[in-house]
């Protein structure tokens, strides 16, 4: 029923937090109409973010995340379709290494752009939910 | 549940300890010595927590304190001074070797506010400004005043994110003018109760004027902790309220603005808020929404035009622009839309999306509907052809009751026969007070004036409107004319507004053709006439008689 994507890309260099929150805003502003949740990190200059939602909307934000001239380097590292939502109401974001809770770091030997050598799809989609603090969703 | 309210928006670790190192302990209490607002520093401050304190007796809580010497200073500080009311002391506990210093002020009206900070050993404790009368007396939330100084002394300090959340009721004025000021009163207490319910303790709340709210978010992370608070809010309020034994339906809509993205003091936050609030108010009812910069400049960009609009109307800088519509069968033009232009003298063209819109809000569009239809059929009263003419009409001219004379004037005066002219309306002309409006159709209709539907298909149940009022006309609205060649959907929608219009002897005008396919696919689904730039863009009168010769 939900399509769920996680990508990771690189920011810009002159993309601030400001930035970040800029489309988190708007992110909220327009999803009433597009019906999109998800979660936004933006660590270390690198950009991860996982959309859920109808499976059209997803492909029609996805490219225009593409087009968006913020970040480069975007690569798709998690998809998967789900009867369930893991961010029914909103759209969350952390936007420096200091929210997150040092003890997760540490235990998913986090690195900046989290690289595909340590991180498979499934386990930055486990670093994603702890992240931001969300019970597992298993489907 | 108010605790676990308190796990919900994300409070990093870092910010918890630094706002105990450098924060202000704020407390404000009112005449009866109940504690109306305290922040989280104060909280900390006296290791007690927030839950179910708030709006009780300083003293009881004082008497909670556990740590004996902490207890003990600030009870007997607040005691000694409470009579003068005014007082600033420095304290020191023995066992933690910390020193405050500690001010207490009044407020004009009642009230006191009390303010704690970790001193050095030289400092010398600052008197925290005064303020004027702290609380709302109908619902004990704070007032626009005590929310704007209570906001500015937690962002002076601040290093966190704050959001400010403006809060208008939905449908609250129907039911003060159907139920009375007095239920209207007990409506807002049990709104104060809820937003007091799904804010944490240390939000300041405040109602700002009539059934407007405003919080003050601190310590969250933005944007999600603004969002997480006013969807539980949204929830809240709509929420059924059973008062005297009536069950009512209020609803809220919210507009969000943070600290440090969207100003840098309270003002900008509220004023911004406000913008964001009137945004959500656009989108529909109930809605939460975000301020976003674009607002601000809109709203610049109105206080520029509105005064220069006004002047426009009394010193006529307007101008109409025509554009041709044409018979899809016999290829012959039949009419003219007549779309008003203005020329500032400085600020040059202005577009009508932007002082159309400002025009209705102001109800300046009248006179200046006026002006149109004046001017409209003395124009095409001096045609060669008996072509028609067509003018939009707002929503706001058809409630008024100047419509009716002036038109009927200006066909007099100008000549022109009433077959002649069309009123174009949408449906959201219809929407609102329907039963006058068609009445006044009706009237017009009663002169031998042709109505027409515009933008049909783009509202709610532009088919149901229909039904109200006999059109002579329906404008298809460009949105299913555009790529109609290579949409079977489109093709097909069409094809059955126009079956529609057939059976009810109404003409259909396809809008917005631009390509000879779209003209065909138009014309080969039933459409009566068509407009668009395929045939022209709209010009001015000097430029019609060339238009009319190379359409003819």
């Amino acid at each position: 029923m939900y399509k769920r994507l996680i990508y990771t890309s690189r920011a810009v260099s002159s993309v601030q937090l400001r930035d970040v929150y800029d489309i988190i805003r708007i992110s909220n502003n327009r999803n009433s109409s597009s019906g999109l949740t998800g979660g936004l990190l933006f660590l270390d200059g690198y950009f991860i973010q996982l959309l859920e939602g109808a499976p059209h909307s997803i492909a029609e934000r996805y490219d225009r995340i593409l087009q968006d001239k913020r970040h480069f380097d975007i690569e798709i590292r998690f998809e998967e379709t789900s009867d369930e939502l893991l961010f029914p109401n909103e759209w969350m974001a952390l936007r420096d290494i200091s929210q997150i809770d040092p003890a997760i770091l540490r235990s998913y030997d986090y690195k900046p752009g989290l690289p595909k050598r340590t991180f498979n799809g499934d386990r930055i989609a486990d670093f994603l939910r702890a992240c931001f603090a969300i019970e597992a969703v298993f489907s | 549940m108010s605790n676990s309210l308190l796990e919900f928006e994300p409070i990093s670790a870092r910010h918890r300890a630094e706002r105990e190192s450098t924060g202000r302990s704020i407390c404000v209490i009112d005449s009866d010595f109940r504690i109306v607002f305290a922040n989280q520093c104060f909280w900390d401050l006296i290791d007690l927590p927030p839950a179910g304190f708030q709006f009780v007796d300083i003293e009881m809580v004082l008497a909670s304190i556990r740590e004996d010497d902490m207890r003990n200073q600030l009870t007997s500080i607040l005691y000694k001074n409470s009579a003068t009311k005014t007082a600033s002391a420095r304290f020191e506990l023995a066992n933690k070797k910390k020193r405050y210093s500690l001010s207490i002020d009044s407020l004009i009206g009642d009230g006191l506010v009390l303010t704690v900070e970790q001193a050095s050993i030289d400092s010398v404790p600052q008197a925290a400004p005064v303020y004027f009368g702290v609380k709302d007396e109908l619902t004990g939330l704070l007032t626009r005043a005590g929310f704007n100084s209570t906001s500015s002394q937690l962002m002076q300090r601040s290093t966190e994110e704050i959001a400010v959340l403006f809060i208008d009721l939905d449908h609250f004025k129907p039911v003060n003018d159907t139920l009375g000021h007095q239920f209207g009163d007990q409506v807002l207490k049990v709104v104060a109760q809820r937003l007091r319910k799904a804010t944490r303790e240390f939000d300041a709340v405040a109602r700002l004027d009539g059934d407007e709210f405003a919080i003050l978010q601190v310590g969250g992370i933005q944007p999600a902790a603004g969002k997480a608070l006013a969807i539980r809010i949204g929830s809240s309020l709509s929420e059924p309220m059973l008062i005297d034994d009536q069950t009512i339906h209020i609803g809220c809509s919210i507009g969000i603005a943070t600290f440090p993205f969207d100003g840098e003091t309270i003002d900008d936050l509220l004023r911004n808020s406000d913008l964001a609030l009137r945004a959500a108010k656009n989108v529909g009812r109930g809605t939460i929404h975000f301020f976003e910069p674009h607002l601000a400049e809109r709203a610049r960009l109105r206080r520029k035009v509105e005064p220069e609009l006004r002047d426009a109307i009394e010193k006529e800088q307007f101008e109409l622009h025509f554009q041709p519509l044409m018979n899809l069968e016999t290829n012959k033009l039949v009419s003219f839309e007549a779309l008003v232009r203005w020329m500032h003298p400085t600020m040059g063209r202005i577009p009508p999306d932007q002082f159309i819109p400002l025009a209705e809000e102001t109800g300046l569009i009248v006179p200046l509907g006026e002006w149109v239809i004046r001017n409209a059929c003395q124009i095409a009263a001096k045609w060669d052809h008996p072509f028609g003419v067509a003018v939009n009409l707002s929503t706001v001219q058809l409630s008024s009751r100047r419509l009716i004379p002036a038109v009927v004037q200006a066909l007099k005066e100008s000549g022109l026969p009433a077959e002649r002219l069309e009123l174009e309306i949408t449906e959201t002309a219809l929407m609102s007070d329907s039963s006058a409006a068609i009445a006044t159709l009706h009237q017009l209709r009663d002169y031998g004036i042709r109505i027409a539907m515009d933008d049909f298909g783009t509202g709610y149940s532009s088919i149901n409107y229909l039904r109200k009022f006999p059109f002579n006309k329906i404008k298809i609205d460009r949105s299913f004319v555009t790529g109609i060649d290579q949409s079977e959907g489109s093709y097909a929608l069409v094809k059955m507004i126009t079956a529609l219009g057939n059976t009810l002897g109404i003409s259909t005008t396809a809008e917005g053709v631009e390509t000879e396919g779209e003209r065909e696919s138009a014309r080969s689904a039933g459409c009566t006439e068509m407009q668009g730039y395929l045939l022209s863009r709209p010009v001015p009168c000097s430029e019609l008689n060339d238009l009319i010769g190379r359409l003819t």
